[in-house]
């Protein structure tokens, strides 16, 4: 399963963002948020009282079940009296789910969070980035690995001086995305892929932003 | 002597980094290499340091050349994309650099700008798939540049292991050598007989090797370096020998001295860090006994 994943911002910057915004509403989501114990119901309640505390006038508050789903416009509108109320909707969903309410709502919306990436579950609690959509996938040489993604500098032609025992030098618990690659290819046996000097990578796989209709 | 004939001579080579000044005048940075004159093969300029930004690195390049010192211009693919890369190494080419040093470069820790984005579009030691074109009269994407654009290069090889070199540097090392590369420089080299371990273990394949070697002038520099590079590059009885030296300008050239003493018969030169202070390289050269 993958998920949103998402990190709350700072006090100081949601009070910036709400300067001058004296009645709040609030919005969390049941999915990826709930998840990861950044905008579910909890969550809004404890920026219920955050916010109260520093007297501001909390009109509602809802968690939708999906808040990326276009449905979420009609689930809000049955807070029609509570929203309408509010100089602002403040939304602890991710930016999926903000931009979403921004679409269908007339009311200004305020992010209560930063969307760091797409998480690939890997245990409770735990998710990791492994894949960004660049858009031009390369893992069929890479033993299905992506080191575009998982590599820190995201190097295409192995691994930089910074592989510390199969660890990252950015961070001694992130894994070196060349270690992984190379015993993967090794246990396989194809470790000659990784003679194969790849080109310049092409980073305009699919130019920003992304947008698709299928037939 | 040139780098190039040097390394081809087989020479004990000598190269040292210097930074583009930014707030002084060049001619001050040529006034301290002339205390050095006849004693470096090849003076490298990079083109960031540890605090951010640095002067016009080609142009000091061409200046150090003007005035009979072979330039090595280092640039790393962590600040710049393609087209700049490509533009850069037209210019220094242009310029009369001979001598290209690349490094994939560090995950930016110190400095100006910590969140600016960093490249690394293409990594360094596959520079080469860039260089290839450009050695060939053309752009990455084909179009004609006129003339070859070639350099002497050098690309950095992890060797901070001891004997157990994992097969991936191995395999990196056989891939850079495959591509071209006129010289290996380590990371830098604290203890001499891991280094001595690491050199048994690995085949070079016949390209040489150059050790850089740090001058490390206190105590606090070389704890930086393992808090912030790599926990354990300068080991602790290091540390501690500056740490309790009474004169730490005695202690700091007395270990660069026994270290470059350690490496003359190892390896096919040594490259040297002074992290400003230039005018005092002579010292150490001397203490080391570098021509």
């Amino acid at each position: 399963m993958i998920r949103s994943i998402t990190r709350k911002k700072s006090e100081e910057e949601i009070d910036r963002l709400l300067s001058g915004l004296g009645r709040i509403f609030l919005i969390g989501c049941g999915t990826c948020v709930t998840l990861t114990r950044t905008g579910g119901a909890p969550e809004v309640a404890q920026m219920k009282e955050q916010l109260t505390e520093k007297g501001k006038l909390v009109t509602g508050s809802t968690v939708l079940p999906v808040a990326c789903d276009n449905l979420t416009g009609e689930t809000l509108r049955e807070f029609g009296p509570q929203m309408d109320l509010a100089d602002a909707l403040l939304v602890m969903t991710c930016a999926f789910g903000v931009q979403t309410v921004a679409r269908q709502m007339k009311t200004m919306v305020v992010p209560a969070l930063d969307t760091l990436f797409i998480g690939k579950e890997t245990g409770p609690g735990r998710f990791d980035e492994v894949c960004t959509q660049c858009g031009t996938c390369i893992i069929g040489e890479t033993g299905g690995i992506c080191p575009v993604t998982t590599c820190h500098k995201g190097l295409v032609n192995g691994p930089c001086g910074g592989t510390d025992n199969g660890k990252c030098e950015i961070d001694p618990e992130k894994d070196c995305a060349w270690t992984l690659i190379y015993n993967r290819l090794k246990e396989l046996d194809r470790l000659d892929s990784m003679r194969v000097l790849q080109k310049p990578r092409n980073h305009q796989g699919e130019p920003r932003p992304g947008k698709i209709a299928f037939g | 002597m040139k780098l190039k004939e040097s390394l081809e001579k087989k020479r004990f080579v000598v190269t040292s980094e210097v930074q583009a000044p930014l707030d002084e005048s060049p001619d001050q940075l040529v006034k301290s290499l002339e205390l050095i004159r006849g004693r470096m093969d090849g003076v490298t300029i990079p083109e960031i340091q540890i605090e951010g930004i640095v002067s016009d690195t080609i142009k000091v390049c061409e200046l150090l050349n003007e005035n009979r010192f072979d330039a090595i211009y280092q640039t790393t693919t962590r600040d710049k994309n393609r087209i700049q890369l490509q533009k850069d190494l037209l210019r220094a080419h242009n310029s009369g650099v001979e001598n290209l040093l690349v490094f994939t470069e560090d995950y930016r820790i110190t400095g100006d700008s910590l969140q600016e984005m960093m490249f690394f579009h293409v990594d360094a030691g596959k520079l080469q798939s860039v260089l290839q074109h450009m050695r060939e009269g053309r752009t990455v994407d084909g179009h004609e540049i006129g003339k070859a654009t070639d350099f002497v290069v050098g690309s950095g090889v992890e060797s901070g292991w001891g004997k157990d070199v994992p097969d991936l540097e191995l395999k990196e090392m056989e891939a850079l050598a495959e591509i071209g590369v006129g010289y290996f420089l380590s990371t830098p080299v604290f203890d001499v007989d891991q280094f001595a371990r690491f050199l048994k273990q690995v085949d070079t394949f016949g390209i040489p090797v150059i050790a850089e070697v740090m001058i490390l002038r206190t105590a606090g520099m070389a704890r930086f370096l393992n808090r912030h590079i790599k926990s354990g590059m300068v080991p602790e009885w290091l540390i501690k020998k500056l740490a309790e030296a009474p004169d730490k300008e005695k202690a700091s050239i007395e270990i660069f001295a026994d270290t470059v003493k350690g490496l003359k018969d190892l390896c096919q030169g040594v490259h040297i860090i002074t992290i400003g202070g230039e005018e005092k390289l002579r010292y150490y050269l001397d203490a080391a006994t570098l021509r």
